[in-house]
């Protein structure tokens, strides 16, 4: 699984999923608005539904693969560089700063920048160790990886299911207000990351992959309701995710309807979807996102 | 005392160590052959009884899919599986987008280009509601 190829799939026709006409029309994509969804009833979502919102966060390492396909240079100067894990006190800011790292691996090790990725590993280790969760980490073999980019794909294999094991054991020993920071940690280091870039790379897909964080942080929002009122520190957070999702108020995503296409190539099914969403975001409302983006992310990292 | 205190340490620790070791060799191997180009994002690890004909595969996962990317969905059996994993894909309007058993047909690999961004639900079964145990992959293809 070599990170350095991209290929364009050709795809072969071989049968139409629906027989049906595409007979495409535009709807609204609706979104519950945030101030719609208030603490009392997020506090009754079930746990399910929790579970499935932890888990509707796009991978950071998604976002890099955007800026790999736009060939966008790595950059060092992005990453939480500041951040002092031996200084941090508190679960709450292990837990998020725990998150934030993880992203900036997911962007080290797309980028292969391999040497790098062991200093952030020495930090990531402090802060899970901080909330017992060390044990998910394999600490000695992912730094044995990193020192061969052959083993690069093991090495992505290894971070990301880390991560994934931390998720899932944090959320089944009830210790979901960890798993909800280290989450947002997660989304607000891959925002800033996208962010960034745009504004120095304008893209297409990357400026749309940030409008359509509307969804994302709606359910982030949902997520760390809960959790609003137990500590000033978790009150000011969301306080702050709140700021953004505001700026986010009037950007409109729309869709147009249409049946999936699917055929089978080399034993294997492929499928491409037709119906298609829709970001409509002007200049003005990214500039302000990108601006809240960058105070929110730096005044958090800032904060040891 | 001090003896207790060693054992109850010890009882207490090696479990802990042990459930941090990525100690799934079926999800190891699946992820790996998913192929060249593509980047492990999540496994699902799929275990069921013998079931019932029912309208719905018994067992549903959500996961976000963004536009412009391609998703690999690789399924995979364990050796001692008396089922064959099969997956449906569908959004959040309970549309179906793909399934990996058409026309009679099973498939192992599905790979999905995505043009809407949002939350989809992964359905997963074994084949006749088979009992089985599988591993289900999702990669991001590059």
């Amino acid at each position: 699984m070599s990170v350095r190829l991209f290929l364009i799939q050709v795809l072969v026709l071989l049968f139409i999923f629906s027989c049906g006409g595409s007979n495409k029309k535009t709807a609204e994509f609706v979104f519950p608005e945030a101030d719609s969804i208030p603490v009392s009833e997020a506090e009754k979502l079930s746990d399910e539904a929790i579970d499935d919102i932890g888990r509707n966060i796009s991978s950071p390492v998604e976002i890099a693969n955007v800026l790999q396909r736009m060939s966008v240079p790595f950059s060092a100067g992005y990453l939480a560089s500041s951040i002092d894990a031996s200084r941090l006190s508190t679960s709450f800011e292990k837990a998020f700063k725990l998150g934030i790292l993880g992203a900036d691996l997911g962007y080290l090790n797309m980028y292969e920048k391999t040497g790098t990725s062991i200093d952030v590993l020495s930090s990531i280790k402090k802060l899970a160790d901080g909330i017992n969760v060390g044990q998910f980490f394999d600490f000695e073999s992912i730094k044995r990886l990193s020192r061969n980019r052959a083993n690069l794909d093991s090495l992505l294999l290894i971070s990301q299911n880390s991560y994934n094991q931390i998720d899932k054991y944090l959320r089944e020993k009830g210790r979901g207000q960890l798993s909800a920071l280290m989450i947002t940690g997660v989304w607000i280091e891959g925002q800033y990351l996208a962010t960034q870039m745009l504004k120095l790379h304008p893209d297409t897909i990357l400026r749309n992959r940030v409008g359509e964080q509307k969804i994302i942080l709606n359910d982030l929002l949902m997520l760390l309701a809960p959790y609003c009122n137990v500590s000033p520190q978790f009150t000011s957070l969301c306080q702050d995710m709140q700021d953004i999702k505001e700026k986010y108020r009037d950007i409109r995503i729309t869709f147009t309807v249409g049946d999936p296409v699917m055929e089978e190539k080399d034993g294997a099914l492929v499928v491409k979807q037709t119906e298609e969403s829709k970001v409509e975001m002007n200049d003005e409302q990214l500039a302000v996102i990108i601006v809240i983006t960058n105070s929110v992310r730096n005044k958090l990292i800032s904060n040891n | 005392m001090k003896k207790c205190l060693i054992i109850l340490s010890f009882l207490l620790i090696v479990p802990i160590w042990l459930s941090g070791q990525s100690s799934d060799p079926l999800m190891k191997k699946c992820a790996m052959s998913s192929g060249p180009n593509t980047t492990f994002l999540k496994d699902f690890r799929v275990q069921l009884g013998k079931g019932t004909t029912q309208p719905e595969l018994r067992f549903k996962q959500v996961f976000p899919l963004s536009k412009n990317m391609t998703y690999k969905f690789t399924l995979c059996n364990s050796e001692n599986s008396s089922g064959k994993l099969i997956l449906k894909i569908k959004d959040s309007d309970g549309s179906l987008q793909a399934s990996s058993y058409v026309s009679g047909k099973t498939f192992s690999e599905i790979n999905f280009t995505c043009k809407k961004t949002g939350t989809y639900n992964l359905y997963f079964d074994f084949l006749d509601f088979q009992p089985g145990l599988g591993v289900g992959i999702v990669s991001l293809v590059k």
